[in-house]
């Protein structure tokens, strides 16, 4: 039971405590920010997986599985890879358009866009350049009205990893 | 006990162990947060990248160093090990992450990669207040007396 004393009575003193915050926290702070330091440079270099520098970096206008700018209904997809490539699996949805026939390309295009429609361009892989340049072209092209045309970090090859492709279109 | 004792409400002599209850709560968030994010860094640098507050190279460098620091907060809260010190970097993530969630543009989708892709917050007011809840735990961890020199 707590038994307060008045103020005219004798002060009590305080017992000594620990201090509540001291030379001891920012050192255990520190501590355990160079452990989690070599911690980092451990997996990095343990983990195969682990982006490298160049790896993991976005270009303006690239966008990742992970991130979409959009809900996955409000995509179109283009797809930049070839004919071939595109009868055999692409993303469900998706719209052939590349450079080896580009007006059939956007004919097909047309037939299915939507003002409220997102479109992100994929090629085959993260080191494919003609999504970018699709891109850049169809923004160009086509005017604002498309607005921004984005085109997708890794490709065909990074929505195969984590997607069930279809051939029917 | 002295009157000095009775209206310290920083000492936990209480029958409710508060210490030990904060630093458990924040530590099992804090070693989820890591759990989560470390074995997807690639995730991770994309939620960062996506912040658009960060020059590319600080993105990297987060990406691989955040998870681990998480995970080492989270096992000292956890364990009571250094657990001022991990409750003060705490403390100083929840306000980083809070600063990182007001200067992010409007247009970024919170899915903040907080917890890789366990969870999302569905509206970022309600990702602050959670923030701000775990840094006042974390503060009230730093600030409450331990129960006894080896416990709390």
């Amino acid at each position: 039971m707590a038994v307060t004393t008045s103020p005219d009575s004798p002060a009590t003193p305080s017992p000594v405590l620990p201090p509540r915050f001291g030379k001891g926290t920012l050192l255990e702070a520190g501590a355990l920010m160079i452990i989690a330091a070599l911690l980092a440079v451990v997996a990095f270099f343990a983990n195969p997986s682990s982006p490298g520098f160049e790896e993991g970096r976005l270009e303006a206008g690239e966008v990742t599985l992970q991130r979409l700018p959009a809900a996955m209904e409000a995509i179109l997809w283009i797809d930049a890879r070839t004919e071939a490539q595109y009868e055999e699996e692409h993303i469900p949805g998706a719209v052939l358009v590349n450079e080896d026939d580009w007006e059939a390309g956007l004919m097909r295009f047309f037939e299915v866009w939507d003002p409220e429609h997102t479109v992100i361009v994929y090629c085959d892989a993260a080191d494919c350049h003609s999504s970018r340049a699709l891109a850049a072209r169809l923004e160009r092209e086509l005017g604002p009205d498309v607005g921004t045309v984005y085109h997708l970090h890794g490709g065909w090859v990074a929505w195969r990893k984590t997607q069930t492709p279809t051939t029917a279109p | 006990m002295s009157s000095v004792d009775a209206i310290d409400m920083t000492k936990a002599s209480g029958p409710i162990p508060w210490r030990m209850i904060l630093r458990l709560l924040a530590g099992l968030v804090f070693l989820a947060s890591g759990i989560a994010k470390a074995p997807d860094t690639t995730r991770f640098l994309f939620d960062l990248q996506a912040f658009e507050l960060f020059p590319y190279p600080l993105a990297w460098f987060l990406a691989h160093y955040v998870p681990w620091l998480e995970l080492l907060i989270g096992a000292g809260l956890v364990l009571g090990m250094a657990s001022r010190g991990a409750a003060l970097l705490g403390l100083l993530s929840a306000i980083a992450f809070i600063a990182a969630l007001l200067l992010a543009p409007a247009s970024v989708d919170f899915g903040c990669g907080c917890f890789g892709s366990w969870f999302s917050f569905p509206t970022r007011k309600l990702h602050l207040a959670f923030n701000a809840l775990l840094g006042t735990f974390c503060l009230l961890v730093v600030l409450l007396r331990p129960r006894s020199t080896s416990t709390g």
